[in-house]
C-alpha cells in the first residue's frame, strides 16, 4: 500500500476554512457573553475547553487500547484518532491557562472552592482531606503532571505508530505493545482526576465514586463517532481507496452503540444510588438539575443520549449504511454536548444566597456553551489540519495492515 | 490490493494440525472412553465434601441460623459472601460465550464450554447459599411473587433482595439456554459417535433432531447470535443488582456510586481465576493441551490483569472520595477497614487482588503454568475477601459504638462453604465426563483452513 499524505487536498483545505470559523465564531461570540454576563461566559469557556480536550485525549487513548488488544481491524482507521491528538499537547495547555491563572491568584470565577464564600465549605476545606487535596498549589501541580503525561503519551504511543511508517521491521510496533498497557493506566488515571478537578469540583461539596467513569463512557463514545465521521469524509472524498470498508463503519457503529449503553448503565448507577439512598448532602447535585429548566436537559438527556441512538444503532443495516451510520455519529456529538452542558452550565447559572440557592436555566449560558465549543472546536480542527499535511492518514506499514484491509465480520448485507 | 513486505501473523489457536476428524475423535473420545482410576478419585472426593456440606445445610434448616456465628450487629456474614462469591465466579461463562462472541474473538472456542458450564453450577451454589440464609427455608417459594401465597401480600418489589431473585434466575435461565444451543450440534456429534445403546438415545433426544443442514446451521448461528446479544446485558447487569443490595442503604461503605461497574469487573475477574485454575488441570488430565493453548490461557491472564487494575482503581476511587467528601463516618469506615479489626481480611484482600496479578505484565510468567495456577487461587481468596471485607467492615462498626461488635464463622458456616465446593467439582466432573468439554463444532471453523482469505501458500502469493 501506498503512502497517502493529503498535503493540500479539498479535505485538509475544508478542515482548514471550519477551524477558522469556528475560531472565528468563538472568539466574537465568547467576547460577546464576557461583556454581557461573564458567569455564562466561564461556564461556555469551560464546557468547550473540556469537550475537545477529553476527546483528543480519548483519541491517544483509542490508539493505545488497539495496540493494547492487538487489534487488527482498527488499523484503517488508528491514524485518523492519533492525529487528532495533538490539540492535547499543543492547545489544552494553553486554554487552560485562563482557568488556572485564577485559581493560582486567588480569586477563580469558576471554582468556588478557591475563595469559598460558603462558611460549612470553608470549614470543610480547613478541616480534612478536602482542603489538602483542592490546595491552590497541589491543584496547578496536578495540572502541569497531566499536561506532562499526556505529552509523553502522544511522543511515545502516536510517535512510534508514525515511526512504524517508515521502519523496515515491527520494532516501533512491538514497543507500543508493550507501552500500550502503561498508558492506558495513566490515561484512566488522569482522566478521572481531571475530571474531578475540573468538573466535580465545580460543587466541591459533592462527590461520587463513579464519576470519573462516567467521563470516560462520554468521551469514548464521542471520539467514536468523529473518528467514523472523519473516517466518512475520507471515503466519500475519494482520498483513501480500498481501505475502509463497510465492516469499519459497522465496528465503529457498534462501538457507539455498547457505550451508549455503557454511558447509560454508569449515570444510571449514579443516579439509582443517589436517589434511593436519598442522602441530601449527594441528592443536590441531581436536585438543583432537575428544576427551574434544567430538566429539559437531564431528562433530555436520556432520550437523547440513551433512547435515540440505542434505538437507531441497535439496527445492522444501519450500521452498516455509511450514510445512516454517520448521521448517528454526528446526533452522539450532540448528546455529548447536552450531556456536559448539563454536567457543566447550571452551576453558572446559580442565583440565590447559600441555602436557597438553586440554577435557573438561561439561554445566554447556553449560547456561551456552543460559542465555546466553536472555539475550541476550531482549534481542534486546525491543529488536526496542520497535522493531515505533515503525516499519512493511514498506518501504510502497520503489521496487521492485511488484516484490516481483507477483514470481514462474516456479517452478510440485507440490502 | 499489494500487502507491505511487514507482515505479523497471528499465534494458531489449534496446534499439531488436527485434521476435521482428529478434532471429533479427540473430544468426543474423552466422553467415550472409560473413566479412568483419577477421575473416579476425584469424584470420589469432591462428591464426599459435597454430601457434607448437604448435611450441614440440613442441619441448618433443622436447627435455624443459631448455629451459624451471625450475631447483632453483624447480620451477614460467610452467607452472603458466599452467595456473592459465586454469583462473581459465574461471570466469566457468559463473558466469554456472549460478549467476546460479539467481540468475534476466536480464542473463545476452546475455551466457551467448559467455562459456561461453570458459570451455570457456581450460580446454582449461589442460589443455594441464598435460600440457606432465609431462615425459614421451606418458605422460598414467597421469594416468587405470586398474589395469595404471603397472606394476600405481594413481595416488596423495593427491596433490593428481590432484585436479585429476578436478576439471578434470570441469568440462570439464559445461561443455561445459551449453553444448551450452543451444544446442539456437538450432542448431535456425539450421538453419531458413542456405541452404547442407551447412551444414543440420551443424546438423541438432547440434540433435538440436529441433522446438519444449511437450514438448521442457519437458524442456529441466528439463535446464537440473538442469545449471544440478550446475555451481554445480562453479564453487566446481574452483578450491579447484587451491588444494588449494598448501596441502596446508606451504610458507610456501602453506598458508594462505584459499586455496579467495581463488582461487575470483580466478578469477571474472579470468573476467569476460576477458570484459569480448573482449565489448567482438565487441559493436563484430560490430555488437551494442542487446544486450551498457552495462547489461551494468557489471554485469560491478560484479562485478569485487566479486571483486576480495575478493581484495584475501584478501591482507590472508594478510598479517597471517603477522604475526599468530608463526611466523617465515611472516612472513618475505610481507615477502619485498613487499620481495624478487620485490617487481616482488607490487607490480604489487597495483596490478591491487586498486588499478586502484577505478575501477568510479564510474558513469560503469564505463560507459566504454575504462577498461574498460584495467581488464579489467590485471586479466588483474594475476592472472596473483598466481599467479606465489604460486607463485615461496614456492619461491625455501625453508627452506635455501644453496639460494636466482632463476627467469627462457625464449622457449620465454613463445612456449607467447602460443600459449595463440592457440588462445583462433582458438577464439573460429570459434565467432563457426558458432554464435549469442548466445543467441536465451533473449534473446527477457527482452523487456518476455514477463514476465508487462508493463503494456501504464503510465498507463492506474495
Amino acid at each position: 500500500m501506498k503512502r497517502i499524505v493529503l498535503n493540500d487536498k479539498p479535505f485538509v483545505k475544508e478542515m482548514e476554512t471550519y477551524g477558522l470559523i469556528g475560531l472565528v465564531i468563538g472568539v466574537v461570540g465568547l467576547g460577546a457573553s464576557f461583556a454581557m454576563d461573564a458567569h455564562s461566559f466561564w461556564g461556555g469557556y469551560l464546557l468547550g475547553f473540556i469537550y475537545f480536550m477529553g476527546i483528543s485525549v480519548t483519541m491517544m487513548f483509542f490508539s493505545t487500547l488497539s495496540y493494547l488488544v492487538n487489534a487488527g481491524w482498527a488499523v484503517a482507521v488508528r491514524r485518523i484518532a492519533e492525529l487528532y491528538s495533538f490539540h492535547a499537547i499543543w492547545a489544552v495547555p494553553v486554554l487552560m491557562l485562563p482557568l488556572i491563572i485564577p485559581v493560582l491568584t486567588g480569586n477563580s470565577p469558576v471554582y468556588s472552592w478557591v475563595n469559598p464564600t460558603d462558611a460549612h465549605l470553608k470549614e470543610m476545606l480547613e478541616h480534612g482531606f478536602k482542603g489538602v487535596y483542592l490546595a491552590k498549589g497541589f491543584f496547578i501541580v496536578r495540572m502541569v503532571l497531566y499536561i506532562a503525561l499526556w505529552f509523553i503519551m502522544n511522543r511515545f504511543i502516536v510517535g512510534n505508530s508514525i515511526k512504524q511508517d517508515t521502519a523496515t521491521d515491527i520494532t516501533p510496533t512491538a514497543k507500543n505493545w508493550k507501552r500500550a498497557a502503561l498508558f492506558t493506566i495513566i490515561y484512566a488515571l488522569t482522566i478521572t482526576f481531571i475530571s474531578f478537578d475540573l468538573v466535580m469540583s465545580l460543587e466541591p461539596k459533592w462527590f461520587s465514586t463513579i464519576f470519573g467513569v462516567t467521563a470516560f463512557a462520554g468521551n469514548f463514545i464521542s471520539t467514536c463517532a468523529l473518528v467514523l465521521i472523519t473516517m466518512n469524509a475520507l471515503k466519500q472524498g475519494g482520498y483513501v481507496k480500498g481501505v475502509f470498508s463497510r465492516e469499519h463503519y459497522h465496528d465503529l457503529g457498534k462501538l457507539m452503540f455498547a457505550f451508549t449503553i455503557f454511558w447509560t448503565y454508569v449515570n444510571f448507577s449514579q443516579y439509582f444510588i443517589i436517589w434511593y439512598a436519598n442522602i441530601p448532602e449527594e441528592t443536590f447535585f441531581y436536585d438543583m438539575r432537575l428544576n427551574n429548566g434544567w430538566q429539559l436537559f437531564g431528562w433530555g438527556s436520556l432520550i437523547i443520549h440513551f433512547v435515540i441512538p440505542f434505538l437507531f444503532l441497535i439496527r445492522q443495516d444501519i450500521k452498516r449504511t455509511p450514510k445512516m451510520v454517520r448521521m448517528g455519529a454526528l446526533w452522539i456529538l450532540f448528546a455529548h454536548f447536552v450531556d456536559l452542558s448539563w454536567i457543566i452550565l447550571p452551576v453558572f447559572t446559580a442565583s440565590g444566597g447559600e441555602h436557597g440557592a438553586a440554577y435557573h436555566l438561561n439561554g445566554s449560558v447556553i449560547l456561551a456553551g456552543l460559542c465555546g465549543v466553536a472555539l475550541n472546536g476550531g482549534i481542534f480542527l486546525y491543529i488536526a489540519s496542520m497535522q493531515y499535511k505533515k503525516y499519512p492518514v493511514i498506518a501504510y506499514n502497520d503489521p496487521y495492515l492485511h488484516e484490516t484491509l481483507e477483514y470481514s465480520s462474516g456479517s452478510y448485507d440485507r440490502v | 490490493m499489494q500487502t507491505t513486505a511487514i507482515r505479523h501473523e497471528r499465534e494458531p489457536l489449534i496446534l499439531g494440525n488436527p485434521t476435521l476428524h482428529d478434532i471429533t475423535a479427540k473430544i468426543a473420545g474423552i466422553a467415550e472412553s472409560k473413566p479412568n482410576m483419577k477421575f473416579l478419585t476425584a469424584l470420589g472426593f469432591s462428591a464426599t465434601l459435597m454430601a457434607w456440606g448437604i448435611g450441614c445445610i440440613l442441619y441448618t434448616v433443622f436447627n435455624g441460623i443459631g448455629v451459624w456465628g451471625l450475631n447483632n450487629p453483624i447480620g451477614w456474614g460467610w452467607d452472603i459472601t458466599n452467595f456473592v462469591f459465586w454469583v462473581g465466579i459465574g461471570h466469566a461463562g457468559t463473558l466469554i460465550s456472549a460478549i467476546l462472541f460479539l467481540f468475534r474473538q476466536k480464542w473463545r472456542t476452546a475455551i466457551n464450554r467448559s467455562a459456561e458450564a461453570m458459570t451455570i453450577f457456581a450460580v446454582l451454589n449461589a442460589t443455594t447459599m441464598v435460600l440457606s440464609h432465609t431462615g425459614r427455608q421451606w418458605l422460598f417459594t414467597w421469594l416468587i411473587p405470586t398474589p395469595g401465597n404471603q397472606m394476600n401480600m405481594w413481595t416488596n418489589f423495593r427491596s433490593p433482595l428481590e432484585w436479585d431473585v429476578f436478576a439471578v434466575n434470570t441469568y440462570l435461565l439464559v445461561s443455561l439456554m445459551f449453553w444448551f444451543i450452543g451444544m446442539v450440534p456437538d450432542l448431535a456429534t456425539m450421538r453419531e459417535y458413542v456405541k452404547s445403546n442407551i447412551a444414543k438415545k440420551v443424546y438423541t433426544i438432547f440434540s433435538l433432531g440436529w441433522d446438519g443442514s444449511m437450514r438448521k446451521w442457519h437458524h442456529y448461528e441466528m439463535a446464537y447470535m440473538i442469545l449471544a446479544g440478550l446475555s451481554t446485558p445480562l453479564v453487566l447487569s446481574v452483578h450491579s443488582v447484587v451491588s444494588f443490595d449494598f448501596t441502596v442503604g446508606i451504610l458507610p461503605g456501602w453506598h458508594t456510586t462505584i459499586f455496579p461497574p467495581y463488582f461487575v469487573a470483580g466478578a469477571i475477574f474472579s470468573g476467569f481465576a476460576m477458570v484459569v485454575t480448573l482449565l489448567v488441570i482438565a487441559r493436563e488430565i484430560l490430555d488437551l493441551k494442542e487446544y486450551i493453548t498457552l495462547k489461551h490461557l494468557d489471554n485469560m491472564n491478560k484479562i485478569i490483569l485487566a479486571t483486576g487494575m480495575m478493581v484495584g482503581y475501584a478501591y482507590a476511587m472508594e478510598m479517597f472520595i471517603a477522604q475526599y467528601s468530608g463526611n466523617k463516618y465515611e472516612g472513618f469506615v475505610f481507615l477502619n477497614r485498613a487499620t481495624g479489626d478487620y485490617a487481616w481480611a482488607y490487607w490480604t484482600m489487597v495483596l490478591c487482588n491487586v498486588i499478586s496479578p502484577q505478575v501477568f505484565w510479564f510474558a513469560k510468567l503469564r505463560r507459566s503454568i504454575p504462577v498461574m495456577f498460584v495467581i488464579s487461587i489467590f485471586v479466588n481468596i483474594g475476592m472472596w475477601f473483598e466481599r467479606f471485607t465489604i460486607i463485615s467492615t461496614s456492619l461491625h462498626h455501625d453508627f452506635l459504638p455501644s453496639s460494636w461488635g466482632y463476627y467469627s464463622p462457625t464449622w457449620v458456616e465454613v463445612s456449607i462453604f467447602a460443600g459449595t465446593f463440592g457440588i462445583f467439582l462433582t458438577l464439573f466432573l460429570l459434565f467432563a465426563k457426558f458432554i464435549p468439554v469442548i466445543a467441536i463444532a465451533e473449534v473446527k471453523g477457527v482452523m487456518p483452513n476455514a477463514q476465508p482469505h487462508h493463503h494456501h501458500d504464503e510465498h507463492e502469493e506474495h
